[in-house]
């Protein structure tokens, strides 16, 4: 019933990457301690040892997602000259320096998708005006002048991608804070179980165990929903700080 | 993430993983359980360390895995990924204990004849 119920509860808290493979292993740990003759008790401690540190693994396997991603975006922001960022610049400025129709076709396009995918937006609306101003005034653009106006585009592309990926990062942390109070209780609930249990076998002084088990219960199941409401109303926080959330991967520029 | 590009930027413990899995390929929880019983008890990698461990090394290239079904029942219906090593984490693998066991050599080598690079 226990292995029941953590799988219940594990199969909702553990990272994909793990999900399946980590609460295979925890039954396959049950037939063995079985096999072996474990007592029930014995058996209940190891598989509850066993499923928290596959939470802990999920946490650790989740945290340097996190840490790359953010690495990632770091890398991206600091580096002016990355290759996407160069690609994304010569394309738009081979737009730019095509003749006058083929060029308010494909910056009619890029308008088009921008308005769709960004809305009326800071972002939208600054590039809307950089595409307009192109394609209103198609020759008055020196080359040096369509590089600049390509960099401020894809400046502002990058920007948009960067936001995005911080709202992502901020949901994320909203699922761990979730997860982690959710095993916080279930392994509270199920260790004061234990512990009454454990007592009322043992026929020793079961009021005072239940109600030490009971206060326990109480204590961290406490403490797990202060640290949960602390980690959602950090990531409320992160959330309000972001503007806006285009999908900016949508973002091509078509010819 | 350390992109593993340098024979030292494998940990011991991966190391060992590493060489576990140029034997035969293995599961998260035999893994655990092998490395167990052949060092008596030394190597207990848990799964708060295992789990993150494999993906890592997954991430960086130098095992693989794949998914096995639930063929013995013993799994709650649960499939298992097997991981096995890559061309390129033997060749990570070997690259490092070479390393290794040249400076051991030179270290060992009280003489002053030997020099790493031999």
């Amino acid at each position: 019933m226990v292995l029941k119920f953590l799988d219940a509860v594990l199969g909702r808290i553990l990272v994909r990457e793990i999900r399946d493979e980590a609460i295979g292993d925890l039954w396959e740990l049950s037939y063995d301690l079985k096999d072996a003759n474990k007592s029930k008790l014995l058996s209940t401690l190891i598989i509850l040892k066993m499923a928290f540190f596959m939470v802990v693994a999920s946490v650790r396997i989740s945290l340097e997602k996190m840490l790359n991603r953010k690495s990632e975006l770091k890398t991206e922001s600091n580096s002016s000259n990355s290759i996407s960022r160069i690609n994304l610049c010569n394309q738009f400025t081979q737009k730019v320096m095509q003749p006058r129709r083929k060029k308010i076709q494909a910056i009619g396009k890029i308008w088009m998708n921008t308005h769709l995918v960004a809305g009326e937006d800071e972002f939208s609306v600054k590039a809307q005006n950089l595409c307009s101003s192109i394609v209103f005034s198609p020759d008055k653009y020196e080359p040096q002048e369509c590089q600049e106006l390509a960099q401020e585009f894809v400046h502002l592309h990058f920007q948009c991608q960067e936001r995005a990926m911080r709202i992502s990062i901020a949901e994320e942390r909203i699922r761990q804070a979730r997860s982690s109070f959710v095993m916080f209780f279930a392994v509270t609930i199920i260790g004061s179980g234990v512990g009454v249990l454990v007592a009322i076998c043992r026929g020793q002084r079961t009021e005072q165990y239940a109600l030490y088990g009971a206060g326990l219960i109480s204590i961290l199941g406490g403490f797990a929903t202060i640290q949960s409401l602390r980690y959602a109303g950090r990531s409320a926080e992160k959330l309000k700080s972001v503007d806006f959330m285009p999908n900016s991967s949508n973002i091509r520029l078509t010819s | 993430m350390n992109p593993k590009k340098s024979p030292l930027d494998i940990t011991s413990i991966e190391e060992i993983v590493l060489m576990a899995l140029r034997r035969q390929s293995y599961y998260g929880y035999e893994l655990m359980n092998e490395l167990l019983a052949i060092s008596g008890s030394e190597i207990d990698l848990g799964p708060g360390t295992i789990y993150p461990l494999l993906i890592r090394l997954e991430k960086a290239g130098l095992i693989k895995c794949y998914k096995v079904n639930d063929s013995s029942g013993r799994r709650g219906g649960h499939s298992k990924k097997n991981y096995q090593l890559t061309d390129r984490g033997e060749e990570m693998l070997y690259r490092k204990q070479n390393l290794l066991s040249r400076v051991k050599a030179w270290s060992d080598d009280k003489s002053g004849g030997l020099q790493p690079s031999f």
